[in-house]
């Protein structure tokens, strides 16, 4: 019974080690894959193989309390580089001056259209009121402070042409506030960790999610799948496991650029983190039914991965909370251990796969952002500091959703959006 | 010139307000983050061990990968790479199991939206060919109305 404990406890302790490196492997053999079945013969992202019928298409940008953002990302959305289109603000019950501002360039835009909602309904409900009142087949959302590239709907717009069964297609979000620690750590996440694992997940079957800041759907296929869902917190996340399991197809387009803003403080990177694990939450506990449903056997590794990856987390907070009662407890009490951070030298094993993780992502990434190599100067936190904080995340986040309220709706304020040139934080 | 543009416009696009920032913030981020690379340089001593190990001891190389791919932990390089390799295969295997669908997918018309949400075609087109428009909701989130104002 001792031997067995011991070494149920030694498997443990490898696999809350090892399981994040084997992904690390995992995700860079499907981005891999991914560039040189996608991306290697592809043109450069400012010369998108324009189509002879582009089909026209709806730019929707929900906005709640954006009037200090809206003018330039409306700016941007009206300077697409695209034949036929219209861009729908949706005023989700402001109370700042984000409707007189809508209006103002509403006047000035022939091409802009200005949706009210008379009260805040939450961002489910505002892409729901845009996509009804659209007058196109093919939707693009993006943020209330998000920067469209002007090339962004050719190279969307063709998944819909050239695949019928395609619904959604995301785009490749690029970080735009890079004057902290924060924001230049969060610069290398978005290219090692979110780019490199959407290249691999669509290498490999399904994608988790689509990126909400930035992503175009076929209206008849979110129409199918009911529209968003107002009471779940991540919108985005909800969609792609509601059309992936209707049976359609979800592509990532890494040529589609669209720059975003991020937070650059602890408390507002904590309030985004936490409200994604607690969105990631209520959609795996929506869709654990997908187990028993053989016809749905393709998103098992997507759900398989996320119920892994759980056990990881509370198993990390675990161990380490048994490592310290370790150290401060009489010797004996408790099973010896070492520190479940670096166990024995695997430390060489962890150090080349962070190299090579970062150094794959910005050969990968550099093609659409330059200057990232600057950035991995400060990805060095990444594994001590994101790791701590997506493990906290995600253990707060269970518990508050199994306990929050069945249908309240999803409505929450963006976090701060970075420090600005006065040194100040917006 | 066109690397130049590219550049430029994306530079035009990035925030970068360090200099701004206060000068002990950028002071601590910057030593710590130096003392961080200095404990993962210090990861990899046992490299630099083995190193040592064979310029001192004018070793054959055989003795020295094998000592390399025993460097601790309970899995070894190789496991871990069959693990991979056979996880990436199974992968791209079942997701080719994927039936094909072999219905086009349908195209909505104004009426399939305006019978789903309970609301008259004119309505919702007056709400399409309009430039400013509100929209109401009920208490369970359901569009009732549509007014337009321009």
């Amino acid at each position: 019974m001792t031997n067995y404990l011991h070494s149920l406890w030694e498997d443990l302790l490898g696999f809350v080690f090892y399981y994040p490196l084997f992904m690390s492997y995992l995700w860079m053999i499907g981005a891999v894959l991914f560039y040189f079945r996608f991306e290697r013969n592809r043109p450069h992202y400012t010369h998108p193989i324009k189509l002879p019928n582009s089909p026209p298409v709806s730019v929707l940008i929900p906005c709640y309390n954006e009037g200090d953002n809206a003018e330039e990302t409306l700016a941007h959305a009206l300077a697409l580089d695209y034949p036929d289109f219209e861009v729908i603000a949706i005023n989700d019950g402001s109370k700042d001056n984000t409707a007189e501002v809508l209006e103002r360039m509403a006047a000035q835009h022939s091409r802009l259209r200005v949706v009210h909602l008379a009260q805040n309904q939450g961002k489910a409900m505002a892409l729901q009121a845009g996509s009804v009142l659209a007058k196109h087949e093919i939707l693009i959302g993006i943020d209330g402070d998000a920067l469209l590239d002007p090339h962004a709907a050719h190279w969307l717009v063709r998944h819909f042409v050239e695949d019928p069964h395609v619904a959604a297609v995301t785009g490749n979000p690029r970080i735009r506030n890079r004057s902290t620690l924060l924001g230049r750590v969060q610069v290398g996440e978005f290219s090692s960790i979110v780019g490199m694992i959407k290249r691999a997940q669509k290498s490999f079957g399904r994608i988790f999610t689509v990126s909400g800041v930035i992503v175009a759907f076929r209206k008849s296929a979110v129409h199918q799948v009911g529209y968003w869902s107002s009471d779940m917190l991540t919108e985005d996340i909800d969609i792609t496991w509601k059309l992936q399991r209707a049976g359609w197809t979800v592509n990532f387009e890494p040529h589609a650029l669209v720059w975003i803003l991020m937070p650059e403080t602890i408390r507002g990177l904590w309030k985004q983190r936490l409200r994604w694990a607690m969105g990631g939450a209520q959609v795996l506990l929506r869709n654990l039914d997908v187990l028993i449903r053989v016809r749905q056997h393709y998103m098992w590794p997507l759900l398989v991965e996320m119920l892994v990856s759980l056990f990881w987390s509370y198993m990390m907070l675990f161990l380490t909370l048994l490592w310290i009662l370790g150290l401060l407890l009489p010797k004996g009490l408790i099973p010896v251990m070492g520190s479940p951070f670096i166990p024995q030298n695997s430390g060489m094993i962890l150090g080349a796969t962070c190299l090579l993780q970062f150094g794959l992502s910005k050969w990968l990434d550099s093609h659409y952002d330059r200057g990232l190599g600057r950035n991995y100067y400060w990805m060095i936190w990444y594994p001590f500091v994101f790791w701590v904080i997506n493990i906290a995340s995600t253990v707060v986040a269970y518990p508050r959703v199994l306990f929050r309220r069945d249908g309240k709706r999803a409505r929450w304020v963006s976090p701060d959006r970075g420090v600005r040139p006065s040194g100040r934080v917006k | 010139m066109q690397f130049l543009s590219i550049k430029a416009m994306t530079d035009s696009l990035i925030i970068n307000a360090r200099p701004h920032l206060r000068w002990h913030r950028r002071i601590f981020s910057d030593a710590s983050t130096a003392m961080l690379w200095g404990f993962w340089l210090w990861l990899w001593r046992p490299l630099l061990s083995l190193y040592g190990w064979l310029v001192g001891l004018h070793a054959g190389l055989q003795p020295v990968v094998l000592k390399m791919l025993n460097l601790g932990g309970p899995v070894s390089i190789e496991g871990s790479a069959v693990a991979l390799v056979s996880t990436s295969s199974t992968l791209l295997l079942w997701s080719a199991l994927t039936p094909q669908q072999n219905q086009k997918p349908q195209v909505n018309q104004l009426q399939d939206y305006a019978s789903h949400f309970g609301l008259s075609e004119q309505h919702l087109l007056s709400g399409r060919n309009s430039s400013v428009c509100v929209v109401h909701h009920d208490e369970h989130g359901r569009i009732v109305r549509i007014e337009t104002r321009a």
